[in-house]
């Protein structure tokens, strides 16, 4: 039936084979164990080998290392050519001894590694890497209390410098009761080295690119400061069980909600004990990342600063706030210490140039190219003035009027019309164009014809469709403003699920950015692409997504 | 003497005693042992049930958020569901915002019922099974469910919790 020859000496072959790679497997096992017993092979008779291992005990745990082979005595040493040349001594470590805490217990590395790279921890994020000289700091907190340290004054200074700059507030780490609003970094010790940490905070945004974390005003030094704090917070227990690890972690815990009580109830003192001004500005003091408080409480009304204090993002979908733990009494505190600054306090009769430095700047930048110093913390992007004629051709007059006099809905646009009054919003629009649009103020192009409204929208599958076509890629698919390419875009694209900013504009305005698009921004027309049913309909799909349909309210 | 069937002498009695007696002890012994073992492991697992509310702490309509177990809990009306936060991506704990889950972490937004919004995470969150007794809300961590597993439960209406 088959013409196949015989294979069956194949068997025999793949037999041989196997048992030659199984013996040559064993063999260098074997070769590997003889060299490692003739390295660290120490005689009873007195000789040694060339390894020399030490055992120390770390919480109980036996830990092994062989770094003492190069560094006699725990000395410095240079590689030149193939010989070790021995450099200056180990420095006085008392109370402390190697005999105790061997090397990596503080110097980290890998304590059995056979490889220059590997044994000094030069690997992937470098959480391994060996710290030397000021560095060596960074190891004391991992297992001294949280307290004044002689020679880990950098360190302690690090976790002072955390604290008042309210990085706890977003940040947990394990025993200081941080917030859950940013990554956890109770561990961060193991998984980043020191230079990433520092990396990490002077640069935010550099890695991932989404982050939103604002990038704090710190000086160089203190961002090392930071970075030898946080490198302390590491997984590996050295001297505590897990169990007293976490008792010791609820009493602090404890402690420091306890001591939050005893702040005197004075002016805005609860601003600073609950680290607002970290990152707000109030009166003189600025954090530089967030909005201007001095007014805002006046500007806003009471009901919403509660409303956003306890949900920032119902108020302003897309807020980098995160929740702030607060009792019933010392939110009370917060919105009074707000409230202490109202109309009167305001300066009378200066002029709009420097009303925009005190008020437009921050946001809207000094060149007016809505690039501010806070901008990137801002959940939607200021409205561009510079070189954005187009944009202020097409928009009415009392558009922009109401924009300043009412606030945007949704955004951090407050209304700015109580406070100033209106022929000092009418100056201050024309200190805009006249600095920043270059265009006279009644100059307007052709009014745009909003696209027919039709008699009866398109199937919810087709309009799917379009949406998946034209908006998914830039406003994502759940309308959230985050899609695969938002990123490319500054200012970024709307996020339509903004129920208070879709509730405050009408049908005819959404429908015009879909059909001609908005000048200064990615958003181009779509007059051209679809059919107007297709953009009514995909009208009445942003309603749907912000919750909003049926009941356009007012007209902006 | 023909011995009855059903009768048994002293001395077979006497051994016969200390012999289930001593099975008895035995037995109990391992049983003790084996559910300390058994509880030991448990607390040191997640796959065991873990009592994580009192249920009348649950506002009607809420998602609660609970930090220590990486889950948050949903309570719409009578219906209780429970939901990993942790990020499938690369496990960090996500945020609860008002319009679902985000990860501070790498960006991935999840939707109110865990659904990928936007990346780098691909998978929707999973959920756990969870149960009611003795008025708390037990959830299972080691359990991961595709599709949620809705308790039905007839409470009386609660206080209003937040994050801590």
């Amino acid at each position: 039936m088959t013409n196949h020859k015989d294979l069956s000496w194949l068997n025999l072959l793949l037999l041989v084979a196997t048992f030659l790679t199984l013996s040559l497997v064993v063999g260098s096992a074997y070769h590997g164990w003889e060299e490692d017993r003739a390295l660290h092979h120490s005689e009873p008779g007195g000789h040694s080998g060339i390894i020399a291992d030490i055992t120390i005990n770390l919480s109980g745990i036996p830990h092994q290392e062989h770094c003492l082979t190069c560094h006699p005595q725990g000395r410095n040493v240079k590689v030149s050519g193939r010989d070790l040349v021995l450099q200056k001594g180990h420095p006085p470590i008392s109370p402390h001894s190697i005999d105790d805490l061997g090397c990596t217990a503080c110097h980290l590395g890998e304590g059995m590694a056979r490889d220059l790279v590997i044994s000094h921890g030069r690997l992937g994020n470098e959480a391994r890497k060996v710290l030397g000289g000021q560095e060596m700091q960074a190891s004391c907190y991992r297992c001294h209390e949280l307290k004044p340290l002689p020679g880990a004054e950098k360190a302690w200074e690090g976790f002072q410098v955390f604290s008042a700059n309210a990085c706890d507030t977003c940040h947990n780490v394990d025993g200081l009761a941080g917030g859950r609003y940013g990554p956890d970094l109770s561990e961060i010790g193991s998984f980043l080295g020191l230079k990433q940490i520092q990396k990490a905070i002077e640069d935010p945004k550099a890695d991932p690119e989404n982050s939103i974390m604002p990038r704090f005003s710190l000086s160089p030094e203190q961002i090392q400061a930071i970075a030898y704090f946080l490198k302390s917070r590491m997984r590996e227990s050295l001297h505590e069980t897990p169990m007293i690890k976490r008792v010791k972690m609820k009493e602090q815990a404890r402690l420091r909600e306890r001591g939050s009580e005893k702040v005197p109830d004075v002016g805005k003192a609860i601003l600073q004990e609950k680290k607002c001004l970290s990152c707000h500005k109030f009166g003189k003091e600025d954090g530089q990342i967030a909005p201007d408080l001095t007014y805002m409480a006046f500007m806003r009304g009471e009901d919403y600063i509660r409303t956003f204090l306890y949900s920032p993002g119902k108020e302003i979908p897309g807020a980098v706030m995160p929740w702030i733990r607060m009792t019933q009494e010392e939110e009370k505190r917060v919105v009074r210490s707000l409230q202490e600054k109202g109309r009167e306090g305001h300066l009378h009769g200066i002029s709009a140039k420097h009303l925009y430095m005190m008020h437009c700047q921050r946001c809207h930048a000094a060149q007016g190219d809505g690039l501010g110093t806070i901008q990137p913390n801002l959940a939607n992007f200021p409205r561009a003035f510079w070189k954005n004629q187009e944009f202020f051709r097409r928009i009415p007059d009392e558009r922009i009027v109401k924009s300043i006099e009412k606030g945007i809905p949704g955004t951090s646009m407050p209304p700015y019309g109580e406070l100033l009054g209106h022929e000092t919003v009418d100056s201050l629009i024309h200190l805009i164009f006249r600095e920043f649009i270059r265009i006279d103020r009644k100059e307007k192009g052709s009014d745009l014809i909003v696209p027919p409204r039709p008699a009866e929208m398109l199937p919810r599958d087709k309009t799917e469709k379009d949406f998946g076509k034209h908006c998914s890629s830039c406003h994502g698919v759940a309308g959230s403003g985050k899609g695969p390419e938002y990123l490319k875009y500054l200012p970024r694209p709307r996020d339509l699920t903004n129920r208070p900013y879709f509730k405050s504009i009408m049908d005819d305005r959404i429908t015009l950015a879909i059909s001609d698009g908005v000048a200064g921004t990615g958003m181009g027309p779509f007059r051209d692409k679809i059919p107007p049913e297709s953009i009514w309909s995909l009208v009445k799909k942003i309603r749907e997504l912000s919750g909003t349909d049926g009941k356009a309210t007012k007209s902006n | 003497m023909e011995k009855p069937r059903n009768q048994i002498n002293r001395r077979e009695f006497f051994f016969k005693g200390v012999l289930w007696a001593g099975l008895g002890v035995l037995g109990t012994t391992l049983a003790w042992i084996f559910d300390d073992l058994w509880s030991a492991a448990g607390r040191f697992s997640s796959a065991r049930w873990i009592p994580v509310t009192p249920l009348n702490q649950l506002p009607l309509e809420s998602v609660v958020p609970f930090p220590e177990y990486r889950i948050a809990i949903f309570r719409s009306g009578q219906k209780i569901g429970a939901i990993s936060r942790e990020c499938t991506h690369l496990g960090c704990l996500l945020n609860t915002v008002d319009r679902g889950f985000f990860c501070p972490c790498h960006g991935s937004d999840f939707g109110p019922l865990g659904e990928v919004y936007s990346g780098p995470a691909k998978d929707p969150l999973p959920w756990h099974d969870v149960v009611h007794r003795e008025g708390r809300i037990w959830v299972h961590l080691g359990t991961k469910l595709d599709q949620p597993k809705w308790l039905a439960w007839e409470g009386h209406a609660p206080a209003r919790v937040k994050e801590g």
